[in-house]
């Protein structure tokens, strides 16, 4: 069983208006990018209900921070009531957009520490006493970069 | 026993609408034939079931489609879930003319795995299959690797192309 903390939950950010989704979809790949995540779309789900749509995507991201931490950023983008249109010969879309954040660190993820008693005790001490400065930044960061991402959201769909 | 690495687990696309399952359906086979996969429908799909229910059929297919690389040792293999469900068959109108087309709720589900020492011509507890891994086609296995990743998300994006979905 692998020991994960959950860092960031019950973060959402929402938008009402008129953007291109796809940009939007693409600024938050190329965030993910530059700061070396892996991301992997699990679920693109739409229904059409006469004149409007209802999208729902889930994306799911991770890194390996070190040889012990390795972070995982789960967003949820749902796109509601929405109809699609053209702005300057651009597809645009006009809905209610809601992004949910969630962010967890994996520790010990290659399970080194786990395969015997003695192991998992060493491990127990030495996140308590050794290294809990270290995942106390590890932690920080990921709390910052889920900031950061929320951020850059916000400033795309301000422009 | 050959070794599997899971490429991509279950990743989904639902859509519920009007279009034409069985035009996606073939859209899809063609895709693959032509990416050089096995035709999934060639001996029969893996799975295939259809019932009639009060809200309309419901259809549930599974294709297991695959290619093999380097004499066959590299398999990659993508399986495919289509789940239908509440299908009826209604008229639509387009550019003046009568078209039949399905109103349904379908979700598609996508796994791809790389299989190695697929045609199990190693021994794999042989010195000599450990040193074939590691030196002669340990590069190859990141490769197909990624080439299973990039054809896995193609064929998504095939299908999303079709609903006129926003790609990933």
């Amino acid at each position: 069983m692998v020991h994960t903390d959950k860092i960031v939950k019950d973060v959402e950010f929402i938008y009402e208006g008129v953007f291109d989704f796809k940009e939007f979809l693409q600024v938050i790949k190329d965030f993910f990018a530059r700061h070396h995540y892996d991301l992997d779309e699990k679920v693109y789900d739409t229904k059409v209900k006469g004149d409007f749509k209802n999208t729902t995507i889930k994306w799911a991201a991770d890194k390996k921070v070190d040889d012990y931490n390795k972070c995982f950023v789960k967003l949820k983008i749902d796109l509601s009531d929405y109809k699609e249109g053209y702005a300057d010969e651009t597809k645009v879309v006009d809905g209610k957009l809601k992004v949910s954040f969630e962010a967890e660190i994996e520790r010990d993820y290659q399970e080194k520490w786990k395969k015997s008693p003695t192991k998992k005790f060493l491990r127990a001490i030495y996140e308590k006493y050794v290294s809990e400065a270290k995942q106390s930044r590890v932690d920080s960061d990921l709390k910052k970069f889920v900031e950061s991402l929320k951020n850059e959201i916000k400033q795309y769909l301000s422009s | 026993m050959p070794k599997e690495d899971a490429i991509i687990r279950g990743a989904k696309i639902k859509y519920k609408g009007t279009f034409d399952f069985n035009l996606l359906y073939r859209k899809l086979r063609e895709w693959l034939i032509r990416e050089k996969y096995s035709d999934p429908c060639e001996s029969g799909e893996k799975k295939y079931s259809e019932r009639i229910k009060p809200s309309g059929k419901q259809i549930e297919v599974v294709w297991s489609t695959s290619k093999g690389e380097e004499g066959g040792y590299f398999s990659l293999n993508i399986d495919i879930k289509f789940f239908v469900i509440d299908l009826t068959e209604i008229e639509v109108e387009k550019d003046g003319k009568k078209i039949k087309m399905d109103k349904c709720e379908v979700e598609i589900e996508f796994s791809s795995k790389l299989i190695r020492n697929a045609n199990k011509a190693w021994d794999e507890d042989n010195l000599m299959f450990k040193l074939y891994e590691r030196y002669i086609v340990g590069d190859k296995t990141e490769q197909f690797k990624i080439e299973l990743y990039k054809d896995t998300n193609k064929l998504m994006d095939e299908v999303k192309n079709f609903f006129n979905l926003y790609r990933f």
